[in-house]
């Protein structure tokens, strides 16, 4: 499938249909799919129950069999145990093995990748620390929470470090400070040019780190797109600005009716029930109360980070005191431990990868008169705050 | 490899956390216990020593062959049903390898409750052998028929070829032969070709017994080729303690080296005169010289407080049982054994009178077989003590030259690794199964494999067509023996490769049966198990229906 394009993945015509026990069609799980999945991109796989989520992806790891069409991935069948090295699977729930602790679990996993010990010590023990379960390491699997279970299946799917992940439903049982750090994370790799599919019910999870999607429904393909071009409202503009009395207010309506608008909402803005929730967390984290449970997990691991090479600790030492400068605004529940690694990795990508870190895309096109998509009209604003008029070539 | 050792250390992980093998262990643990308790055999501490080994060996593998299919159908079963094959079948790891670890793992942890087995039935052994025997004989049986690894040699065959020509000529030449066969077409209702075949076998079966038995007076006589002697004389200085008289034995006082050498009833050279132990204690041993010996005055020096010079020679056994067309009515059997050296003419006579169809054993010295592996033996049929004579039969197969060739310690070891050689193939049967089926079918498959593997042999021999006296006309028996055929090349006799017969019989179970059992049960029948396993784990789907 090589002159299929370099994608991660790549499907075509992929088609899985059932039969029962006499060899009728059933149903038809995934029908003529055809995905194009490039190499550092977090992608969606969305669509309600039987949609086809979940079959797509067995077919990608090799797990079914398409009945119709092809898939290959890395260029290679997904049989082919090459390509397995470099991949990750979280599978919808954690199919793990009863009787072993946290450790041996993670053992087990790195040593069907042939990892030396010494790595692989390492790498359990950051990814321990990293899933929050390096105080219950030695419990058995068998007697976590769904949520633990979660912590662990994600960890064993990245102690190879892949390049490729691929998570079915990863937050499903995840409490939300599991969730966030997930979403940390995959932010992470994606900025570490790995590739990400997600499949999950939780569109805000969907909606916060992918950069593609595919919506299945009844094992089709109904919409394929990047995020912004498929969420953005282009006929409407947003403004959060500071509270407004009833004057302001009028003013505002007078303004947008002076330029044929219609102010169509006014509300004040509510907090993210996720914000606070992690904000009660970490209170109660700073007052050190117990938990028997998972407890919040470190810093994404080293490894996970790229950092398990020299060329990491030359450029450590170079960005260390670009670190005091990072911007403000980390999130409320990462510990400041993580939060100087996710600085720390992004001062990295600057340095390894200068051409990704320049300024947004500038508007492409011949539209002068109106603004670029996504983009408010900047004359209509400078109005609204009592400015001058200004050029929209210019903004 | 790594990836199938990988594989293989979880199961024997995973397989050592289940309660089966804590539950395991203490059950054999218990049997083992109660065994010699309640089985106490013919009475005799040899017999009671192979009870233990007969049951403790037979209950291990029983036991274990359970544990073993049920684990091995479970193994990767219960990974493909609770779906943890979705986190291992995406890892860098072939197919074949994870059903050859899953196969090695679960042999790993049977070799493991196996070796456990069999050092808890070795210590119960050697803890009945320190027991006390019923009699001198009975000491002397557990020691050299039951501690001890020998090897058996079979006397030359008859060539019954031979004397069913002979025979057929003669009954030609009395004109007796048509007559028979007449009989024979009358009785079989005109089929001359079958009459013909029933006349041949009743005349081949006439021979064979014939040649088998000995009328009243009569002699038998054997060769023996290939008798391999281990082992070099030993010889040391004793004292003569005492001379009885009467009777003429003498009590020998000697130390350790030699008296571990000797055996009662057993050949020892005082002086360079061949004698047999007729008292064997911890510091001395008593011998009983024959008439002769004393006539012949070459024990005259053997007086009280005299140094003797003892010999231990090497040992073979002659093994036998006799049976008797009439039992004497002291159901004793007497007779004149002579066995001899074909090269240097060395003799050794004994009279015996043995239980009617009992096995008998004479221990002699080695010297008796010449360097080529030769020996001669000749039996006579004696009058009872009343004077009657009964004729006596002695099958080919009911009599052996046996010697000892190797250690118990290391038959024992050799016959627990044919167990596992047995055990594994299996874990091979369970882990094809578990490879395409359901955990309980699995099982079914595997214990439907079970007995037509310890019982194949027996089954397929039963159904063995004679196409000459019974040819199978309708389709079921057809099929049937068909299937039978087919099953008895594909799974391995468990029955001819099981080490207890050798254990009880303190036989010698050699490198080379293991090395052959270990070829056509390992790499003839369990190997292409195991890669139709994989072919079959290979191309299937892992993954379920889920929309």
């Amino acid at each position: 499938m090589a002159d299929e394009g370099q994608g991660v993945v790549v499907s075509r015509n992929l088609t899985k249909v059932f039969r029962d026990f006499w060899l009728r069609e059933k149903v038809t799980a995934v029908a003529g799919l055809d995905l194009d999945i490039r190499p550092g991109e977090v992608f969606g796989l969305l669509g309600p129950n039987g949609s086809g989520k979940s079959t797509t992806i067995k077919m990608i790891l090799g797990l079914l069999y398409p009945t119709r069409g092809r898939v290959a991935v890395f260029g290679r069948l997904p049989t082919d145990v090459r390509i397995k090295a470099d991949i990750g699977f979280l599978p919808e729930e954690s199919y793990l093995y009863p009787f072993l602790d946290a450790r041996e679990t993670l053992d087990f996993y790195g040593r069907l990748f042939r990892q030396p010990r010494r790595q692989r010590r390492r790498r359990v023990d950051m990814l321990l620390d990293m899933v929050g379960l390096g105080s219950v390491a030695y419990r058995r699997v068998g007697e976590y929470s769904k949520g633990m279970q979660r912590r662990i299946g994600l960890a064993q799917a990245l102690i190879n470090d892949p390049q490729l992940l691929i998570l079915d439903e990863p937050t499903s049982g995840m409490d939300p400070i599991g969730t966030r750090q997930f979403k940390d994370l995959i932010r992470t790799l994606a900025m570490r040019g790995k590739t990400v599919i997600l499949s999950s019910h939780l569109l805000a999870d969907v909606e916060d780190v992918c950069d593609r999607i595919c919506i299945l429904y009844g094992g089709r393909q109904r919409a394929l797109g990047r995020m912004d071009e498929l969420l953005s409202k282009e006929d409407f503009t947003q403004i959060t600005t500071e509270r407004l009395d009833e004057a302001a207010l009028e003013s505002v309506r007078r303004v947008l009716a002076a330029s044929g608008r219609e102010l169509l909402q006014v509300s004040a803005p509510r907090d993210k029930l996720e914000s606070l929730f992690l904000r009660i967390v970490q209170e109660a984290r700073e007052q050190r109360l117990s938990t028997g449970g998972a407890v919040s997990g470190g810093a994404i691991a080293e490894f996970l980070r790229g950092g398990e090479d020299q060329t990491r600790n030359i450029l450590a030492s170079l960005v260390s005191a670009a670190e005091t400068q990072a911007p403000a605004g980390t999130p409320a529940v990462a510990s400041s431990q993580a939060a100087a690694a996710q600085r720390k990795t992004e001062v990295l990508r600057e340095l390894v990868e200068p051409e990704k870190s320049t300024s947004p895309p500038q508007p492409q096109g011949d539209h002068k008169d109106a603004p670029p998509a996504g983009h408010p009209d900047r004359g209509l604003l400078d109005e609204l705050l009592g400015g001058p008029k200004s050029d929209p070539e210019k903004s | 490899m790594r990836g199938i050792w990988a594989i293989a250390r979880h199961t024997l992980s995973h397989c050592l956390r289940m309660k089966i093998a804590g539950a395991f262990v203490l059950m054999l643990l218990a049997i083992l216990a109660v065994l010699p308790l309640i089985l106490q055999g013919d009475g005799t501490l040899a017999g009671r020593i192979r009870t233990l080994l007969a049951y403790g060996m037979g209950v291990t593998g029983f036991l274990l062959s359970v544990v073993t299919l049920l684990l091995s159908a479970g193994v990767i079963t219960s990974d493909v049903r609770g779906k943890a094959v979705f986190t291992v079948a995406t890892k860098p790891l072939s197919r074949w390898n994870y059903v050859v670890g899953r196969w090695l793992g679960v042999v790993m942890f049977v070799a493991i409750l196996l070796t456990t087995s069999a050092v808890a039935i070795y210590a119960f052994a050697q803890h009945l052998r320190t027991g006390s025997a019923l009699n001198p004989s009975d000491r002397r049986a557990v020691e050299t028929e039951v501690f001890t690894a020998r090897r058996q040699v079979r006397p030359q065959p008859i060539d019954i070829d031979t004397l069913t020509d002979r025979k057929r000529r003669q009954l030609r030449d009395e004109g007796r032969y048509q007559e028979a066969m007449n009989a024979f077409i009358a009785k079989t209702g005109g089929d001359e070709h079958k009459a013909q075949a029933l006349l041949e076998e009743q005349i081949r079966s006439e021979v064979a017994g014939a040649a088998q038995s000995v009328e009243p007076g009569g002699v038998f006589l054997w060769q023996f080729n290939g008798v391999t002697v281990a082992g070099n004389e030993r010889t040391a200085k004793g004292q003569v303690t005492l001379v009885d008289e009467e009777t003429g034995s003498l009590r020998i006082l000697a130390g350790d080296e030699i008296l571990g050498r000797l055996v009662f009833g057993g050949p020892v050279r005082v002086n360079g005169v061949d004698l047999r132990v007729t008292r064997l204690e911890k510091d001395f041993f008593e011998v009983q010289p024959t008439d002769d010996d004393r006539a012949g005055g070459r024990l005259a020096s053997l007086v009280p407080g005299a140094e003797a010079d003892i010999v231990a020679d090497p040992t073979i056994q002659l093994s036998y049982k006799a049976t008797a067309s009439v039992d004497p009515t002291d159901k004793l059997l007497r007779s004149l054994w002579q066995l001899n050296n074909p090269t240097t003419g060395l003799r050794y006579m004994e009279l015996r009178s043995d239980p009617v169809a009992t096995p008998a054993t004479l221990t002699v010295s080695a010297r008796l077989v010449d360097p080529n592996g030769r020996m001669d033996a000749q039996y006579v049929n004696l009058p009872d003590s009343r004077g009657k004579s009964t004729s006596v039969t002695i099958l080919e197969n009911d009599i052996a030259v046996l010697f000892r060739m190797g250690s118990f310690e290391g038959t024992f070891i050799r016959g627990a690794a044919l167990v596992l050689l047995q055990l594994a193939f299996l874990a091979a049967v369970g882990v094809a199964a578990g490879s395409f089926l359901s955990f309980p079918v699995a099982c079914l498959v595997g214990f439907a494999t079970l007995p037509l593997s310890m019982a194949g042999g027996f089954l397929s021999e039963s159904l063995r067509l004679n196409p000459e006296s019974a040819p199978a006309t309708d389709a079921i028996t057809l099929v049937g023996a068909w299937i039978f055929r087919v099953v008895h090349v594909l799974l391995p006799d468990f029955a001819q490769t099981s080490p207890v017969d050798s254990l009880i019989n303190g036989m010698n179970i050699s490198w080379e049966y293991l090395t052959q059992a270990a070829l056509l049960t390992g790499v003839i029948r369990t190997l292409p198990i195991l890669a139709i396993a994989c072919l079959i784990f290979q191309r299937r789907e892992l993954a379920r229906v889920q929309v």
